[in-house]
């Protein structure tokens, strides 16, 4: 059960897709720093697992609300590492 | 104390230095005494390749790096299959013998291990 953290935009890198072709059923996927550049990608992956978005950063580049999954802050973010058995940054 | 440390590289070796600061760590984990294990992912399959000749770009050849690996007792490197393929690589490409590991069976990889650190 691991909770991925993607902090790059899906436009520029690979980060997302090298992620999720080794994601597994239990794990989830929050998207932060330029990741959450995500919403805006024409063909958004088909993703089951559970999706988080860090508020913070959709609100500082102006992307208002999330359209992917459920917009989260700070306290909450923590309170998802403590639920997951590992978090991996992907960069 | 003894950690099963995976390591995840994810990265070609010359574009910058995440794939130094990897081994790097790989090295000084072994130097403590941790169980490592080491995954190469995505454009980390690059960082393998047999005949890096680096040292016109002033940079230490990382395949060469790698190959010290097994002295230090570091013998679990593994590699995605998919990712090989995808990138137009076999095992005999490689500087070391690897372990495959195909992309559905990564996820139950990691929970077997402790600790899990991607470069």
């Amino acid at each position: 059960m691991v909770l991925h953290l993607i902090q790059r935009s899906p436009f520029s890198s690979t980060t997302l897709s090298d992620c999720l072709n080794i994601l597994g059923n239990e794990d989830s996927l929050l998207f932060m720093q330029d990741g959450v550049y995500i919403q805006n990608h024409p063909t958004l992956p088909d993703i089951i697992n559970p999706v988080y978005v860090l508020q913070d950063d959709l609100k500082a580049r102006g992307l208002l609300t999330s359209t992917l999954g459920k917009s989260i802050n700070y306290q909450e973010f923590v309170l998802l590492c403590t639920q997951h058995e590992k978090v991996i940054s992907w960069y | 104390m003894t950690n099963k440390i995976l390591i995840i590289q994810r990265t070609a070796p010359y574009g910058s230095s995440l794939a130094r600061e990897g081994l790097d760590y790989v090295l000084t984990s072994a130097a403590y005494d941790q169980e490592i294990s080491l995954l190469f992912l995505g454009d980390g399959v690059f960082q393998l390749l047999k005949n890096q000749q680096s040292q016109d770009i002033h940079l230490k050849p990382q395949g060469s790096a790698l190959e010290i690996l097994p002295l230090y007792d570091i013998n679990k490197i593994y590699v995605v299959t998919e990712d090989l393929q995808e990138r137009n690589l076999s095992e005999t490409d490689l500087t070391l013998s690897v372990n495959t590991l195909s992309r559905s069976d990564v996820s139950k990889f990691i929970k077997q291990q402790e600790k899990v650190v991607s470069f």
